[in-house]
């Protein structure tokens, strides 16, 4: 286990450095200094700040789709031992997701995910 | 959970040296090589990308550096890094550097447990499937780092719509690809592997109709998920110019680049893992393709084809499908994608409880019949419409030697047959 | 080896940790946060807990990191806050009465019973024979505890259009 650990620790520091590596690289060769820096807008002045603010409907879209999210996580270890668990475990499951059916259908009647 | 580089680095022995040492080294080694595949592969998509767009679009496509311009990914790599890594003046810097660091990282860690083959795979993880979903999340803070740190209106749109759409359709494939596990009763992918066969009706994909809708809903939540078109809102050419990496140039672009493409092959090589068996051969059991190095390298190959295929697949679609609208894409994912993959995960659980065997081999052929007999008619369609759009699928015409290429009267021609058959229900 | 490893990881989680809390800016914040989510998704791991270090990545680096910074974003805080003396006194009190607390209460458990579990302690099946075993209350309460997150995100985040 700890060796197992020790070497996906490894690819981990690789996974990091290889990439390093290949955008060093133009550090070196890559001439500087050869374009405009201003934010890039089709060739327009830009307007204002980039720093928008934007609809409360992606944080609305995020936070549900966590709670799914979270909700598929827990279904997991129920899959893997779908055999063992039965019957038993089939209608707990079945509960759990129809509690959560509930909220889905909330969400449709409100239509809280509609992009109008 | 079984590490490649730690049974190379027990086999090797290497008496004398620290052991830990000989690991790293062995790691690196690893590394090294899952890097260059990972970049060939992305590379050769980026070229096969845009000759299936000439293709589609009845034009020619790089054709100048090397046969049939199959080089051309080499050449716009070195070009890449010989170009200015330009930072703009209002960007966060750090942050701006960093971005593509958990794109590149993401992807990379992602292919060291894809099972190229029955032995070739990095780390065989315990948690595999899971492990992939994870990891491919980071792409999210990638993109959202890049969009924020450019400090450019188009480039925070589009990151932020893009986690948004990740976000979302990560929700419908991860149920998908549960549908599979819950059959398997393992997270490792070499595992569902194992509990598929090589014929076509061994597959998960054939397994019963709950699987083969599971499959195309993967799919399809796995292309929104990669960014691709239909889904590529987050990078819409004309209204975001290219979304979050929009401010990016040389190296750094071509990390989210190379990246995008990588995701392509690896919801491919997913796919295949987990619908279509994998790197099992027809006809030969895993024993023996264990036992045997000539069917371990078909294996591989077989496994680099049909994994091609489903990349094909995806580079095909994104000729052929108009983009979405916001709307459409929300509403897609929420009112059909998760509860359809809410009703396949509960159909595939009370269908391993309520079929018993020999009814499930009936289904199983009938599903296999059924699925082969759509695939067959679509692929016929396919090439029947090729046939008549007036030009002949040779590669000849690729290079720009054929005389015979005229777009001009191809579109005639072509117009000419819709005309004719605009009554046909088939067309 | 083990012990390497995790005082690496450890002193990777408490840097993310304490950078989140210093740095000015509140989206290079969050982004020390992820490090840490990171670091401890490593420890998990150490532990012989891959399902729970996995888990740890996707909803808390995945999920819960872009809704941290879809707010931050959205609010368009200011991207300065000071940090001003009261806040760092009161920081550090709070930060130290919660080490003592938890220095405390973990060092009548830290001989016998605070090392890495057996083979396959924190596998998904270990976690599944558990959860649908002795938890199922529980299991079937996060369900509706999940719904009421639901409902409250949507009548927060849906205003309806009177």
């Amino acid at each position: 286990m700890t060796s197992d650990l020790a070497g996906l620790l490894f690819l981990a520091v690789f996974a990091l450095l290889i990439p390093g590596a290949a955008l060093a690289i133009p550090a070196l060769i890559a001439p500087k200094g050869t374009v405009d820096l201003t934010p890039y807008e089709s060739g327009m002045k830009p307007v204002g700040s980039a720093r928008l603010r934007f609809s409360v409907k992606f944080y609305l879209v995020s936070l549900l789709f966590i709670i799914f999210d979270v909700e598929v996580i827990y279904l997991y270890p129920w899959a893997i031992r779908l055999r063992d668990l039965g019957w038993p475990g089939f209608f707990e499951v079945v509960m759990f997701v129809v509690i959560l059916g509930v909220g889905y259908l909330f969400i449709l009647k409100k239509r809280a995910l509609d992009w109008d | 959970m079984q590490l490649l580089a730690e049974r190379i680095a027990t086999w090797l022995g290497m008496e004398g040296l620290p052991r830990q040492a000989v690991v790293a080294g062995v790691v690196l080694v690893v590394a090294l090589v899952v890097a260059t595949v990972v970049l060939t592969i992305a590379g050769i998509l980026t070229w096969a990308e845009r000759r299936v767009a000439g293709r589609t679009q009845s034009r020619v496509g790089p054709n100048r550096v090397g046969p049939l311009g199959f080089l051309q990914w080499v050449a716009d790599g070195i070009k890449l890094i010989t170009k200015e890594d330009v930072i703009p003046a209002a960007a966060d810097r750090t942050l701006f550097r960093l971005a593509p660091y958990p794109v590149i990282v993401g992807i990379f860690a992602a292919f060291a447990s894809v099972p190229f083959g029955q032995k070739l795979i990095a780390a065989d993880l315990n948690v595999g499937v899971l492990y992939l979903m994870a990891i491919t999340s980071l792409v999210v803070v990638g993109v959202l780092m890049a969009g924020w740190a450019s400090n450019n209106k188009w480039a925070l749109l589009g990151g932020v719509r893009s986690a948004a759409q990740i976000v979302s359709y990560e929700v419908p494939s991860v149920l998908a690809a549960l549908s599979v596990v819950l059959l398997a009763g393992t997270l490792s992918l070499q595992g569902i592997i194992g509990k598929q066969g090589g014929w076509p009706w061994e597959w998960y994909l054939f397994y019963n109709p709950f699987t083969f809708v599971a499959f195309f809903l993967f799919f399809t939540s796995a292309v929104a998920e990669g960014n691709r078109t239909p889904f590529d809102l987050p990078e819409a050419e004309s209204e975001l110019v290219a979304g979050y990496n929009v401010e990016y140039s040389g190296m750094r672009f071509a990390g989210f680049f190379l990246g995008e493409f990588a995701n392509v092959y690896l919801l491919s090589a997913i796919a295949t893992a987990l619908f279509f068996g994998g790197w099992q051969i027809p006809g030969v059991t895993p024993d023996m393709q264990a036992a045997s190095p000539v069917w371990q390298a078909v294996g591989v190959g077989l496994f680099a084809l049909k994994a091609g295929t489903g990349a094909f697949v995806v580079l095909w679609l994104r000729w052929t499908m108009p983009r979405l609208r916001v709307d459409q894409l929300m509403g897609l994912c929420y009112r059909y994608l998760l509860p359809l993959s809410f009703a396949m995960l509960l159909g595939n659980a009370a269908y391993v409880w309520l079929v018993p065997q020999w009814a499930a081999w009936v289904v199983q052929g009938a599903t296999t019949t059924v699925g082969l007999a759509v695939a067959g008619v679509f692929v016929r369609r396919v090439f029947y419409h090729i046939r008549h759009v007036g030009d002949d699928v040779s590669l000849d015409l690729a290079r720009g030697e054929s005389g015979t290429f005229d777009p001009q009267l191809q579109v005639r021609v072509y117009g000419a047959f819709r005309r004719r058959h605009a009554g046909d229900s088939a067309s | 080896m083990t012990a390497t490893i995790f005082i690496l990881l450890a002193a990777l989680a408490v840097l993310g940790a304490v950078l989140a809390v210093l740095l000015p800016n509140a989206v290079h914040a969050a982004m020390a946060l992820i490090v840490m989510l990171v670091a401890t998704a490593g420890i998990y791991l150490l532990l012989s807990a891959p399902f729970v270090a996995v888990i740890q990545i996707a909803v808390y680096a995945g999920a819960i990191m872009v809704l941290f910074l879809f707010v931050i974003m959205l609010m368009n805080v200011e991207l300065r806050i000071p940090l001003r003396r009261w806040t760092l006194v009161a920081g550090t009190v709070a930060g130290g009465l919660f080490l003592y607390q938890t220095v405390h209460l973990l060092r009548g458990v830290m001989d016998d019973q605070a090392r890495s579990g057996a083979d396959g302690f924190g596998s998904a099946h270990e976690v599944s024979s558990v959860l649908f075993a002795e938890y199922v209350v529980p299991f079937e309460l996060v369900s509706v505890l999940l719904l009421v997150a639901i409902v409250a995100a949507v009548v927060l985040g849906k205003r309806e259009a009177a």
